[in-house]
């Protein structure tokens, strides 16, 4: 009776946490926003409200908050942080930030015009400078005009979308022009700072006052402006860096624009000049997309079943030898959608490394030999293994813009031949072959005409 | 006498033409409050600007000059009152409002005359003024409330002169100066040399062009080749206002980085763009070929181009194919096969030929035939276990193999030899008794 009784309500507890709504971001859904006031929030509904909608849950605080805590006794509170606060650092400092991102927390950052200090602080940390306060990005070929009498040049229309299909999807790439009214980001040599919209070559940052003059070079202009960039840590933390918080706003989500002048995509060798009229802001795709990016919703890989066997086995050595036959395969999946699903991609490579790679071959994306699963694609290569005896790392790492580093190694030794793995029979010695086996047939005989003559 | 009959027909149609201009109304009404007393000031600016030029124009008209006698005549009143009302803050920029004045109604000049007579008009409220616009009016009496809208001008950018001279350590090159929608000749700069740039920024939407301070002058210098390449630089204030000038120093190692010491060929664009504009401007004045020293681009040049993702990180890797050891050097397989002939045929040879030299004549009693054959069956084995153990056995089964045969093999040559034993002494014991 009693164990029927917790059988049941075991059962019950499975299917309620099935039917729970599971959010789609592979590493959690638990979201803090700071802001300057819990008010606020109601200028940024439309962009929390479709937070909610892809499944996570959204907790506001307010910067000043004591109790606003990411880090834990070393354990994340929350999965994914954003900052829109702007007025005060509140009480998260850079460091604390930074200690959140170290435990794979991810934080998207909207710095705004004046940003307080512990966001620029926290960009530096990424080697993202901002420019300094009471500054704008200014461009008086691309801005929005619909705004009539209040048509200001520091709210620019920017189209120039890094070409990731790991962040953006095609509808954004090919939507409306983002409205944008902030300031400017400059990257610095960080290898793992990623661009995701910039200007164009009319694009510059001045002082916001519009009777100042420009002295020198700007901070940043053109296509160096950044808009938004992120970067993206080894452990795959993704931490976004927006300039203008505006983007996010009601008002820019659903304004209508008019497009003006000259629009200039990313390649930077030319500048089209289109009058294009749009009637929607590409403000709300562009923040899905870049939420979705931060969040882990998108261009989120993960490899599994690595697997190794000699061309004519099937089952996985723990040593090979030397100049074996090696079949070697792995699959990998994409996170879309909230659902792992097959990565096709033409150019993840294996190498086999001693202190120098080996060898270094393309895997390709098999369809034939082993249908792939639903969810992964499986990659296989074949190759001989070099004729140096030693221990050999086999590692795939995978590193594309926009997508996961993704990373696999394994330690293998590769042995020399044994005595017996030479060739056996050799032509050069059939002399030898000969003369022994002559010399034993003609003892032989040479017996017999002992034994029977006379 | 044949002038002032000329006049009448000419001033005739130029009032008409004044009044058409006055009542037909471009724009929607974009001054909302103050409509009332909006005429009135209206009235005054046009009154104004009439009396300096408006009647100014007619007289030029009349007299069928058709060459502008605006700078001229009118040394610089229209300017000051215009630059007046550009350096004040504007107020509401009407962008729907104004016709776009394009590049080429500047350049039409009867057509610039009339602007100025356009744009105040066109910003006026929709109540015209039906009164001719020579004869002025009386100013009307100010109430002390309403505050004075100063209908912003929208200026209309351009560039008016563009110089542009390479200079280097021993030579100078010659100065090209040139207006729009010329080019110049392709500049050409090497790792010492500083390209200076002078332009003027200017208002195209006046008679007279004048000079315009803008907020951005900036050159733009894009890689033709497209190896992703742009560099914007600032152009800074120059003698007057409205004058840039930008020289770009070759041989500073800054500006050489800021072009990440790429040679090429980069075309210039001049970008002009005012708070106060509707519109930015920009121009290609031409190109410019850098030519910076091959050791400079093969050290300093990043690997990473801009827009590109880093090389060594990001992007597919050479495959490696690892190269064999070639295998071992063997003498040819004829010497072996030659070398295998002679162990064969000689001492094969010279043993049945001295064998023959010999009277072999076997003799085996039929009785003793079964122990004879079985003696030769297991030594015969032996061998075969020889051949066996050299390609097939190891050591193990060739002991095992040898523990069965080896007793065997004694047993039937103790029965063979022994018979064969017997027979010899029984023929020695006749020889003996013979």
């Amino acid at each position: 009776m009693m164990a029927r009784g917790a059988l049941f309500s075991a059962l019950i507890a499975l299917f309620l946490l099935n039917a729970c709504a599971v959010a789609k971001s592979a590493s959690g859904s638990r979201v803090l926003v700071l802001l300057d006031k819990l008010d606020d929030r109601a200028d940024y509904s439309a962009f929390f409200s479709s937070l909610s909608e892809r499944g996570f849950d959204v907790y506001f605080k307010e910067a000043s908050d004591v109790s606003a805590k990411l880090v834990d006794f070393g354990e994340r509170l929350y999965d994914h942080a954003i900052l829109f606060s702007q007025k005060s650092s509140g009480v998260l400092s850079a460091t604390k930030l930074v200690e959140f991102v170290k435990l794979e927390g991810n934080v998207l950052a909207a710095v705004g015009r004046n940003p307080p200090d512990n966001v620029r602080d926290f960009a530096y940390e990424f080697n993202v400078g901002v420019d300094e306060t009471d500054t704008a990005v200014i461009d008086h070929f691309n801005f929005n005009s619909t705004e009539g009498a209040q048509s200001s040049h520091t709210t620019i229309l920017a189209n120039a979308f890094a070409p990731s299909a790991a962040v953006y999807s095609q509808s954004t790439l090919s939507g409306g022009a983002v409205l944008y009214d902030g300031v400017a980001l400059k990257f610095g040599k960080n290898p793992l700072l990623l661009k995701l919209l910039v200007g164009s070559a009319t694009t510059y940052t001045w002082g916001a006052r519009e009777s100042s003059d420009v002295t020198e070079q700007p901070y940043v202009s053109g296509s160096e402006l950044i808009l938004a960039g992120a970067a993206q840590t080894r452990s795959n933390a993704r931490v976004t860096f927006v300039g203008s918080q505006k983007l996010f706003s009601d008002r820019h989500i659903c304004n209508d624009t008019s497009l003006n002048q000259t629009t200039s995509r990313f390649k930077l060798h030319v500048l089209e000049n289109i009058i294009v009229v749009d009637s929607k802001s590409g403000n709300a795709a562009f923040a899905a997309d870049i939420s979705k990016w931060t969040f882990q919703e998108r261009g989120v890989l993960k490899i599994s079943a690595v697997q190794h066997h000699k061309e004519d086995e099937s089952f996985q050595r723990d040593s090979y030898r030397v100049k074996d036959h090696i079949v070697y395969q792995l699959d990998i999946s994409e996170y879309r959608d909230g659902k792992w699903r097959p990565f096709v991609a033409p150019d993840v490579q294996v190498e086999a490394v001693m202190i120098d790679p080996y060898i270094r071959a393309t895997l390709q994306p098999s369809s034939s030999a082993k249908p792939s699963s639903a969810t992964a694609t499986t990659y296989v290569t074949k190759f001989q293994l070099p004729d140096q005896y030693g221990v050999f790392t086999f590692k795939v790492d995978y590193r594309r813009p926009g997508y996961s580093w993704i990373f696999t190694k394994e330690t293998l030794p590769v042995q020399q031949f044994r005595h017996n793995d030479y060739e056996r029979f050799l032509v050069v010695a059939s002399p030898y072959y000969a003369a022994a086996l002559s010399t034993a047939t003609a003892s032989f005989l040479f017996m017999i005409a002992v034994m029977y003559s006379s | 006498m044949a002038r002032r009959r000329r006049l009448l027909p000419s001033i005739f149609i130029c009032a008409v033409a004044l009044v058409l201009l006055a009542v037909l109304d471009f724009s929607p009404g974009a001054v909302a409050d103050g409509a009332d007393s909006a005429p009135a000031q209206v009235d005054e600016q046009t009154a104004v600007l009439a009396d300096g030029v408006g009647t100014e124009v007619v007289v030029d008209a009349v007299a069928g000059n058709p060459e502008p006698a605006v700078p001229d005549a009118i040394p610089n009143e229209p300017v000051e009152v215009v630059a007046k009302i550009v350096e004040e803050p504007p107020v509401e920029p009407v962008i729907e409002s104004t016709p776009a004045p394009s590049t080429q109604d500047a350049e039409a000049p009867v057509e610039v005359r009339s602007e100025p007579a356009a744009t105040k008009a066109a910003a006026k409220p929709k109540a015209p003024a039906p009164k001719s616009a020579p004869t002025p009016v009386p100013v009307p009496v100010k109430e002390p409330e309403e505050e004075i809208k100063i209908l912003p001008h929208i200026p209309d950018l351009m560039v008016t002169e563009f110089a542009a001279q390479v200079v280097g350590d021993d030579k100078r090159g010659k100065v090209q100066r040139i207006t729009p929608p010329a080019t110049i000749k392709q500049l050409t700069a090497d790792g010492s040399s500083t390209v200076k740039l002078r332009f003027s920024a200017a208002d195209a939407s006046l008679p007279d062009k004048p000079l315009l301070k803008v907020h951005q002058a900036f050159v733009v210098f894009r890689d033709a080749k497209g190896e992703h390449n742009e560099v914007v630089l600032a152009a800074t204030q120059g003698d007057a206002d409205g004058k840039y000038t930008l020289d770009v120093d070759f041989s500073n190692d800054k500006t050489r980085a800021r072009f990440h010491h790429l040679s090429s060929t980069y075309t210039l664009t001049v970008l002009l763009g005012s708070f106060t504009s509707p519109r930015g401007y920009s121009w290609s004045p031409g190109s410019l070929q850098l030519n910076l020293p091959d050791a400079d681009a093969a050290t300093l040049r990043p690997k990473v181009l801009p827009g590109q993702p880093d090389p060594v990180d990001y992007a597919v890797k050479p495959e490696i194919r690892h190269v064999f050891r070639p295998p071992q050097k063997l003498p040819p397989s004829i010497v072996s096969l030659a070398a295998t002939a002679a162990v064969l045929v000689v001492p094969w040879g010279f043993l049945l030929w001295a064998w023959s030299s010999l009277s072999i004549s076997p003799r085996i009693p039929p009785a003793s035939l079964v122990p004879h054959a079985a003696f030769l069956v297991t030594l015969g084995l032996f061998y075969v276990l020889l051949w066996a153990y050299w390609t097939v056995l190891n050591l193990g089964q060739l002991l095992g193999y040898l523990a069965v045969l080896t007793p065997v093999t004694a047993l039937t040559g103790r029965l063979a030899l022994s018979e064969v034993a017997a027979r010899r002494t029984a023929k020695g014991k006749e020889k003996k008794k013979a």
